[in-house]
């Protein structure tokens, strides 16, 4: 099972961890970026998926 | 629904630029984008407007016309910094200090704040009195934007003086074009340019931002002098003119609600909370302006390719319609979303950064002098169009056990 990993808004910071989801938004924990709806935003700052950058470990 | 009855609102007026919130409040009830017709351009009051016009809207909207409603509705110069980009540009430029201002990387400067504060705070605590802006807050927060851009904190004091002597308005002045004004923007602009001039000759001197932009090079292309310029004049700006008016402001409106106030008192680690209810309340960043590039409809306006748009950040985050009790400051009211320091890609890269300075501030404060008055009639408000809230806010305290903790 591939490692979980964290994304991070270039706009405002906020992580989208993948071990954590987003609950709020109907993501179950687990969820892998690719699986995260093309129409979710960033929570904080309302960006796109395209605004989110893999952090590096 | 769109409007163009008229509220007659016009962002330069007296009325306006004394204290705008009563015409905020005849703007929301309109219920939508209200026309101005001698500006060309859609005043948007109501929270939802702002919200659904920030997010998702870069097709729609242009960034490049500037941001202040000076540059927008009179086409006053506009300094080209990421502030002023459309995507991707945008993100390329605002993405290389980006890191710096992350919840995570802000973290390494709260020792560093907090030292200075303490350093600036300590000889005044035996005075007993002082105007929280310009003896405590706005110096913190010179001498940290200039320390993020590498620049000689000795020279802070200058700055604020030029800073401060380019957004005074005259009661009547429409933009900023007063001789004082333009004689501020002047002095400052040369400082920068000097330095730069200097750092050309000395690249192993640039420190911080201004090292990080003078060095990048984004699709072949790297900032000339006025550009950096622009970008250290830029960054000065914003990193130190807001967050000191909302911890005047903070410490204003507690000592107006005496029960919150002591609450804070008896335990500083709320200063949070009611920092950023002041940030609500009172938003130093009253507006900002954008323009439409193509047409687009918002709430059953019809906005067309070229015209302005406010973003009335101030009468929003009053909308009562996503604040309940919203002209009521209540440091412990609860809410989803707000528009404190805008949304979308344009939010803004101090948010983070304002909000630890702010608290650090406040806390050290509050921490020292416990219970404070407030000298109303050493109080006053800034007057203009672009920024609001209290420019000088005077408190006194028990200098006999004034001390840090």
């Amino acid at each position: 099972m591939s490692a979980n990993r964290k994304w991070e808004c270039v706009v405002c910071g906020l992580i989208y961890d993948e071990a954590l989801g987003w609950p709020a938004d109907g993501i179950a924990p687990g969820t892998k970026w690719e699986d995260v709806p093309e129409s979710w935003t960033c929570p904080d700052c309302g960006v796109g998926k395209n605004d989110f950058v893999l952090l590096k470990s | 629904m769109a409007t163009q009855t008229a509220v007659d609102y016009d962002p330069f007026s007296h009325e306006a630029m004394k204290d705008a919130h009563p015409i905020y409040a005849r703007l929301r009830a309109s219920g939508g984008p209200v026309f101005m017709p001698k500006y060309n351009a859609w005043a948007l009051a109501r929270f939802a407007d702002v919200w659904t016009a920030s997010s998702g809207q870069e097709e729609n909207i242009t960034f490049t016309a500037g941001q202040t409603p000076e540059q927008v509705l009179l086409g006053g110069p506009v300094p080209h910094t990421f502030m002023t980009m459309d995507a991707p540009d945008h993100r390329k430029w605002r993405g290389l200090i980006r890191e710096e201002y992350t919840p995570d990387g802000v973290k390494v400067n709260a020792e560093r704040i907090r030292k200075l504060t303490r350093e600036i705070l300590e000889p005044l605590l035996k005075k007993g009195e002082m105007d929280v802006y310009k003896n405590l807050a706005n110096r913190v927060t010179c001498i940290n934007a200039g320390y993020m851009l590498g620049l000689p904190p000795q020279d802070a004091e200058t700055w604020r003086a030029l800073i401060d002597g380019m957004l005074e308005r005259e009661e009547g002045q429409i933009g900023g074009g007063s001789p004082k004004n333009q004689q501020s923007f002047g002095q400052l602009f040369g400082y920068f340019m000097q330095y730069i001039a200097d750092l050309r000759q000395h690249p192993e001197k640039a420190k911080g931002h201004t090292k990080t932009y003078m060095e990048a090079e984004i699709d072949g292309r790297k900032l000339t002098d006025e550009e950096l310029a622009f970008y250290m004049f830029s960054l000065l700006v914003t990193g130190s003119e807001t967050t000191p008016i909302s911890v005047a402001g903070t410490l204003y409106y507690l000592n107006q609600n005496p029960a919150q106030k002591k609450e804070v008192v008896a335990n500083p680690q709320l200063v949070r909370k009611a920092f950023l209810e002041t940030l609500r309340y009172d938003q130093p960043t009253n507006m900002l302006a954008r323009k439409a590039r193509k047409d687009f409809d918002l709430n059953g306006a019809s906005i067309k390719a070229g015209q302005g748009l406010l973003y009335l950040y101030a009468s929003a985050n009053r909308d009562e319609a996503e604040f309940p009790q919203a002209d009521t400051f209540n440091m412990h009211r609860e809410y989803k979303r707000d528009l404190t320091f805008g949304h979308g890609g344009h939010k803004c890269l101090g948010m983070h950064l304002g909000t630890l300075m702010g608290c650090i501030i406040l806390e050290e404060l509050i921490s020292a002098i416990g219970d404070y008055s407030v000298v109303e009639n050493q109080c006053s408000r800034l007057y203009g169009e672009h920024l609001s809230g209290f420019g000088k806010v005077v408190i006194r305290w028990n200098a006999a056990t004034a001390k840090l903790k």
